[in-house]
């Protein structure tokens, strides 16, 4: 017994201080191999859930930042145009883009962007995803409340100076900003789906009862507030709304003046947050309608389109 | 394999911050919330535990020659194991220790372990040592997270309490913003040894007194 106890220590000491060359590599690639087969076990079931997070991560800060409120999915289109600056676009089920672009010319050289376009072609938010622009100079121009003001709603290309003013002090970082958001306009007529249709935009479904029920119609400063009577279509047959327009005949405001609708149900969609959702849109309006509130959705969707078809 | 004095060795005489001053940078870095200081110290101690369980299991088929490399090679793998689980099971955690989780590769409290524990003891031995350093280091690691967040920012529990923002015990403007940044590191981490140190020499004479007036 005390024979094999010695004969397995001695073969435990040859071992440990075997120093063959052969002895050394056999060991070394066998722990190494077992250290493989380990993390490729752990990456077979990480690597979908990481690549899930970094599309989570991605998409709260579209939603967040770029396009507010945004509940559809986004899926990559190919890019075919030659502007290097295009890192990706993204298009939206309603024919809306995300386009990330890192325009040349930045002052750090390292700035990326993410620009939101509707389906109206008017921009719905400028995001910096990452820039080395200076803290406190260029950093202004990629301020929320700086590209809100100056891009949310306008339609491209814009230039400096005209429809969009520059930061002062930081000249360089606001040009390259503006030159984003030109390439994305840009950008999103040269993908693999081709240019853009307007015969593409989502329609207004059908309208059954709409006579152009405008109570009142006035020009205010450089916009338009129509009053309109959205009853017909409504749950209660009263419901009144006064939509604002711009200079640029996209909303800037609905109030409701009078409803009917009942509070837990059609009340949803009147709410000061959802009737937001309509802000920045022309030409045809549209937004998600809320399930258990069709009727009021479908009133308040009429009414609106008929004040934008009213100042066409 | 003696638990209890294990135990004691690891959170206090044989502390690996304190005591064997190894892994200060880690300390120094992640020490500025209290969720960054738990996670990182519960990550170490999971590496630690895996690799001196994984090393351990292997001493007598590892070279002499080639231990070293053998250890990094384990080390490595355990840690790129516990990267990618915190990524796709806590991402917040993840990003928030950011490039320190894969320098615990080269944490030294790990390496001079397997050098000069797991080589040569059991697998369980190795094990409960994994544990009882790891908890020492999460110890040093809360304390100094505690006195930073309090003298830098006014408040306790950044990151776990309060939905994330820690209980703000008086007005960040009235703190001494310095202990947040790395000069803060420094001077907590010194004054933590010093008084570990302090109260060991202390213990360590009482026990000679009273081994002096046995013999008498």
């Amino acid at each position: 017994m005390s024979e094999k106890n010695v004969k397995t220590e001695k073969v435990k000491k040859d071992l440990k201080n075997g120093s063959g060359l052969g002895q050394l590599t056999i060991t070394l690639c066998a722990i190494s191999a077992i250290c493989a087969l380990l993390l490729g076990l752990t990456n077979m079931v990480t690597a979908p859930i990481i690549v899930q997070n970094q599309e989570k991560k991605k998409t709260e800060a579209i939603t967040a930042n770029v396009m507010p409120g945004y509940t559809g999915v986004l899926s990559q289109v190919n890019y075919v145009g030659s502007d290097a600056t295009i890192l990706s676009v993204l298009k939206g089920d309603d024919n809306s883009f995300v386009v990330e672009v890192a325009p040349k010319g930045s002052f750090s050289g390292n700035l990326t962007l993410m620009v939101g376009i509707d389906p109206n072609r008017a921009i719905t938010g400028v995001y910096a995803v990452s820039s080395g622009e200076t803290a406190g100079k260029g950093s202004l121009a990629l301020e929320a409340d700086y590209l809100q003001a100056q891009y949310t709603g306008k339609s491209g290309p814009l230039s400096l100076g005209g429809e969009v003013e520059a930061v002062s002090g930081a000249t360089i970082t606001s040009v390259a900003v503006c030159n984003a958001v030109n390439s994305a306009f840009e950008a999103i007529n040269n993908t693999a789906d081709g240019p853009y249709d307007p015969n593409l935009t989502p329609s207004v479904p059908d309208e059954p009862n709409v006579s152009e029920n405008i109570r009142s119609m006035a020009q205010e400063g450089s916009g338009y507030v129509a009053v309109v009577d959205c009853g017909p279509d409504s749950f209660s047959k009263t419901l009144v709304l006064r939509v604002t327009l711009d200079a640029n005949k996209a909303v800037s405001g609905i109030e409701v003046v009078e409803s009917g609708e009942t509070p837990e149900l059609g009340g949803k969609v009147l709410e000061a947050e959802n009737l937001q959702k309509y802000v920045g849109q022309s030409g045809t309006a549209e937004i998600d309608g809320i399930s258990g509130a069709s009727y009021t959705s479908n009133a308040v969707n009429a009414g609106v389109n008929a004040a934008l078809k009213a100042v066409e | 394999m003696d638990f209890k004095k294990q135990f004691k060795e690891g959170l206090i005489t044989q502390n690996p911050v304190t005591v064997q001053l190894l892994g200060m940078c880690s300390t120094m870095a992640i020490t500025i919330s209290l969720f960054n200081g738990i996670g990182m110290g519960l990550s170490v101690l999971v590496i630690l535990t895996l690799s001196n369980i994984f090393i351990s299991a292997l001493r007598n088929i590892i070279p002499n020659k080639i231990r070293i490399a053998c250890f990094i090679v384990v080390i490595a793998t355990f840690v790129t194991i516990v990267d990618l689980c915190l990524q796709a099971f806590l991402p917040d955690l993840s990003e928030n220790l950011g490039v320190f989780l894969p320098l615990i590769v080269v944490n030294c409290i790990i390496l001079a372990r397997a050098e000069s524990f797991c080589y040569k003891n059991s697998v369980a031995a190795s094990a409960v040592d994994g544990i009882c350093q790891g908890l020492g280091y999460t110890l040093i690691l809360v304390i100094m997270c505690v006195i930073r967040e309090f003298l830098g920012k006014g408040a306790f529990g950044g990151g776990i309490l309060n939905g994330g923002k820690g209980i703000q015990i008086f007005p960040a403007n009235f703190a001494i913003s310095g202990m947040a940044q790395p000069v803060g590191g420094f001077l907590t981490l010194a004054c933590v040894i010093a008084a570990m140190q302090y109260f060991l020499s202390k213990s360590k004479n009482k026990k000679t007194e009273k081994k002096e007036e046995v013999e008498k």
